[in-house]
């Protein structure tokens, strides 16, 4: 790969693997690295480490950005608000977010996720580097492949979306069923597809949803604070069914393009967490007023009323499939 | 329901309004959701709701709720006063 050529194009994307990267020209080069891995990266990279969120960083040519999508998501804005002259690769240590590959910068704030849009956020080169994600939890990854499955089936319904996107997205969803929900390196890459998809139309409440209750703090029954992953993980079979029931868009687009909707629905629901759900309905309720105004929610394929809220924290709403009407 | 009554309810959810802020007089510069996300959102709605599928240049060109009635009435969805 012409290692060059990729690099003078901000809005081009290339993908390498790990040997490229080692390999690459970069000039005067760094890794910034989430905690975790930073001593494996050290290891395996010949450029030093830094730490932009505790010191400046040297004059550099290129940042590679090795971590989950709120490290890339915060190099992304480094880069693009302080030094858009740096070259920005970005090494995903896990599936899900696809923030390598998308324009789009999510960030927390006091008051709530405030999401960037800009094409200069996207990195000019991703990196496969799959063995990154060998110490990853099995549980971690299902849930990124959730976050996987929220990116292309809300993109794809999306009311913004046009034909040649949903021809794109469904094709990916045919390779995503392939794939199945289990540990496979595959993953990175569709999640990367996922991701740069609906950055080119929008999400949905599922993602509304994710990330109101992830800024109100939501925890699991161990007391853990749950992440973006884990949130549209569990709420992608809900709001599917709500979609469904709302409007007769799901059901024709997945007909049109040939993906088999029990296929779908199954996986939806094998990401469900029902007792999570259930746990999370008073926390819903106390801030369903933001979850109607986030942005994605907006963007939702079916209208997201107030009332609404009765059918997410109805006893039913995680029920199994044909329980309360939904689909079988 | 009529279909005026069922407007006045797509309207006052779709844009999360008080019923007393609502009025068949409405118009956008009047209402703080109805931006370019709120565009999207009425689309969404008025395809649910009356089965009419507003195309862009429409939902974009919508200055008020008069204009929205104008429009389901061509269609001969009958929300007018």
């Amino acid at each position: 790969m012409a290692a060059s050529a990729a690099l003078r194009s901000a809005r081009a994307q290339a993908v390498w693997t790990r040997a490229e990267l080692c390999a690459a020209d970069l000039g005067r080069a760094a890794h910034w690295t989430t905690p975790s891995l930073r001593e494996r990266v050290t290891q395996a990279l010949r450029w030093p480490a830094v730490q932009p969120l505790v010191e400046p960083l040297p004059p550099l040519d290129t940042l590679i950005a090795v971590g989950g999508g709120t490290l890339l998501d915060q190099a992304k804005l480094l880069r693009w608000q302080r030094h858009p002259a740096l070259r920005l690769i970005a090494v995903p240590s896990l599936w899900g977010s696809g923030a390598e590959s998308s324009p789009v910068a999510v960030i927390n704030t006091p008051a709530g996720k405030e999401i960037t849009v800009d094409d200069g956020l996207l990195p000019e080169v991703r990196v496969l580097w799959p063995e990154l994600l060998e110490s990853v939890p099995e549980g971690r990854l299902r849930q990124g492949s959730g976050d996987v499955w929220a990116h292309a089936l809300e993109g794809f319904l999306s009311p913004l979306a046009g034909p040649e996107l949903r021809r794109e997205l469904a094709a990916l969803m045919h390779r995503m069923l392939a794939v199945g929900l289990g540990r496979d390196p595959q993953w990175l890459e569709l999640g990367a597809q996922a991701s740069a998809g609906q950055a080119r139309s929008s999400v949905g409440l599922v993602h509304g949803i994710a990330h109101v209750l992830e800024s109100a703090g939501a925890i699991d029954a161990a007391g853990q604070r749950l992440g973006h992953a884990a949130l549209c993980a569990t709420w992608l079979w809900p709001v599917l069914r709500f979609d469904e029931q709302t409007s007769g868009k799901v059901d024709h687009l997945l007909a049109e393009h040939a993906l088999e909707a029990t296929a779908v629905w199954a996986t939806a629901r094998a990401l469900c967490d029902e007792a999570l759900n259930r746990r999370l309905g008073p926390l819903l309720r106390a801030h369903w007023p933001k979850v109607l105004r986030d942005r994605c929610t907006r963007t939702n394929c079916a209208l997201v009323r107030p009332s609404a809220l009765e059918f997410f924290t109805a006893p039913e709403s995680c029920a199994a499939p044909g329980a309360s009407g939904g689909p079988a | 329901m009529t279909d005026r009554e069922r407007l006045k309810a797509l309207l006052i959810d779709t844009f999360l309004l008080d019923p007393e802020e609502f009025s068949f007089d409405l118009r956008r510069a009047q209402v703080d959701t109805w931006d370019s996300l709120g565009v999207v959102s009425l689309a969404v709605g008025v395809e649910q709701t009356f089965g009419y599928h507003l195309t862009p240049e429409e939902a974009m060109s919508l200055d008020g709720v008069p204009a929205l009635v104008a429009i389901l009435q061509r269609e001969g969805i009958s929300c007018g006063g």
